[in-house]
């Protein structure tokens, strides 16, 4: 589904990526973990389109070169980032805003939009299914809400865009246990027979969502491929022992 | 005194002496709302057979226009100010007098009929007598024009001025107003928007005067600059000795699109007495990437994303229209 071939990334002249291979099968759980500066959310942002990088190497989506693709296009496509730190827009409704996007996301795909009774019975029927209540959704985009409530925000969005490749980038930063576990298992709600890529630091995440391949990421390269085993060598003995290696 | 009737500068006008003139009722009604008592000017000059006003407003031709708005008037009055080439005449003076205890909406606007470069001058005084209040809109959409306004504003005690500045397209225009805050009790609130663009140069100088105790003003501005357009706010602040409990915000916030446009910027505030509450503050920056990245990543494109961004950086502006028609007006011209 997703094919990334000698991916080369440099910012302001500096290398950042410094050439990976990784190829995600449909229905896949994948894990980068790495220190930081390694080059992961560098990765996931480039897999979404931010400007900003000068990039070589491939990355194609469904057979489709990625890289020809605008950030919306790639969106219409089904590539959903979720981000570390999501932004705040005031100004600008968030409940209005999902159905701004689940619309635009519609209407390129020749989809009829979905009127307003239809919206609101899709996103009470989401609601129901991942235990979000919606107080936070008549604020404006993030103003206001806690870590716990932002990333219950893009999960509810996620949910309802129902996108076929989701790139969760270290959205474990900042919650405690229970968001935590909140969060995850509002992944594990809508996973089933989605493309996964998770980017962390940390295994805790894991200990929710189980990954079925993981790459350890260090200096812009993947040093390290293979099964959920290396989680349980990362915790014991930190990135520091990892040379390049696939098990 | 000269009457109503020997004012009346363009009386009869209507396609009298310019063939194919623009200048007839069918166009001018256009702009006209029916709900309101409509007083038409152009090229400065009142013209009574393009207008039409109640008893509730009498105007007297002195050395400039006096206006008196009679507190009986339920209607809301707009004042509409058309430019073409085809009158030669461009300096206006009006006096505006609102009775005590009034309650009152202006919706003035300035329009263009043809797309000739012209020079014109406008002076606006407004006295709020005693426990008036004044919802004073102005809605600047006139193009190719060197536009000039001065607003002199005179507040009296628990008088309310509630204004709302809208500048969108001269060649150049410059907004000049003198806010005095005479009497305890008075107050004066005005925000705005400016959108500036092609080679554009819009001037935005205050001048709020606290002259007596428990009073207040606020001064909130945003604006929109591109395509090498020039905008200028000044807001100067004076608070007179020995008077207490005032309070005077003033604030600026502008967003450049381009690297070719231009924002200068300056509140400034004279405080002569200790019994104050006072803040100002102005800030410039381009348009949010980071904001724009995460619409676009979820779906938006990225002409409609940039709309949502500055649709949500003048909201806080936005939302303090109450009428629909400027509503409207701002809405058409964001698109």
């Amino acid at each position: 589904m997703l094919e990334i071939k000698n991916l080369k990334v440099k910012v302001k002249n500096n290398d950042i990526i410094k050439g990976i291979d990784i190829f995600l099968k449909k229905g896949e759980i994948h894990v980068i973990m790495g220190p930081n500066g390694s080059g992961k959310s560098t990765l996931s942002n480039v897999i979404t389109g931010k400007n900003g990088y000068e990039i070589e190497g491939s990355i194609s989506y469904k057979n489709e070169d990625l890289l020809k693709k605008s950030i919306d296009e790639r969106a219409v496509l089904g590539i959903y980032q979720a981000f570390q730190y999501p932004i705040e827009i005031p100004g600008v409704n968030s409940l209005n805003f999902i159905k701004q996007s689940l619309n635009a996301i519609r209407k390129r795909k020749n989809q009829k939009p979905l009127d307003s009774i239809e919206f609101k019975n899709l996103i009470k029927e989401k609601q129901l299914e991942l235990g979000i209540d919606d107080s936070f959704l008549k604020r404006d985009i993030n103003v206001g809400f806690s870590g716990g409530e932002k990333k219950k925000f893009d999960i509810l969005h996620m949910s309802i865009l129902n996108p076929e490749l989701i790139i969760l980038d270290e959205i474990d930063s900042g919650l405690d246990i229970d968001a935590l576990k909140s969060v995850a298992e509002g992944i594990n709600k809508i996973k089933n027979g989605k493309t996964i890529l998770i980017i962390t630091h940390y295994q805790r995440l894991l200990n929710y969502i189980k990954p079925d391949i993981v790459h350890i990421m260090k200096d812009g390269k993947i040093v390290l491929t293979g099964g959920r085993e290396i989680v349980n060598i990362l915790e014991k003995e930190g990135y520091k022992s990892f040379e390049k290696t696939t098990l | 005194m000269k009457t109503l009737e020997n004012i009346s500068i363009f009386d009869n006008l209507e396609c009298k002496n310019f063939e194919n003139s623009i200048l007839t009722k069918k166009n001018i009604s256009k702009f006209l709302y029916p709900e309101y008592e409509n007083l038409v000017f152009i090229n400065g000059k009142f013209s009574i057979s393009f207008s039409n006003f109640s008893k509730n407003i009498s105007i007297e031709n002195k050395d400039f226009l006096e206006i008196n708005v009679c507190k009986r008037l339920n209607k809301k009055i707009h004042f509409l100010h058309l430019t073409t080439n085809e009158i030669n005449s461009n300096l206006s003076k009006i006096k505006i007098n609102i009775e005590k205890d009034s309650k009152i909406v202006i919706l003035q606007q300035f329009l263009n009929f043809d797309d000739n470069l012209n020079i014109f001058k406008n002076v606006f005084e407004i006295f709020l007598n005693k426990n008036s209040s004044l919802d004073h809109y102005i809605l600047q959409n006139s193009e190719n024009n060197f536009l000039l306004n001065s607003f002199k504003i005179n507040i009296f005690e628990n008088g309310l001025y509630n204004s709302f500045l809208s500048n969108f397209k001269a060649k150049i225009s410059k907004f000049n107003f003198e806010v005095n805050l005479n009497e305890k009790l008075s107050k004066a609130f005005v925000n705005g928007i400016y959108l500036s663009k092609n080679q554009n140069i819009l001037n935005h100088y205050f001048e709020i005067n606290h002259l007596e105790s428990f009073t207040e003003s606020s001064i909130f501005i945003k604006g929109i600059l591109k395509d090498e357009s020039k905008a200028f706010f000044e807001v100067s602040t004076s608070i007179s000795k020995d008077i207490k409990e005032i309070s005077a915000k003033q604030l600026n916030k502008n967003i450049i699109l381009d690297t070719t446009a231009k924002c200068y910027s300056k509140p400034i505030l004279w405080i002569r007495s200790s019994d104050v509450k006072c803040s100002h503050g102005s800030t410039t920056g381009y348009l949010d990437q980071d904001a724009i990245f995460f619409l676009q990543s979820r779906g938006i494109d990225l002409l409609e994303a940039k709309k949502i961004v500055l649709s949500a950086f003048l909201k806080e502006i936005y939302e303090k229209i109450d009428l629909d028609e400027v509503k409207n007006f701002i809405d058409g011209e964001l698109l």
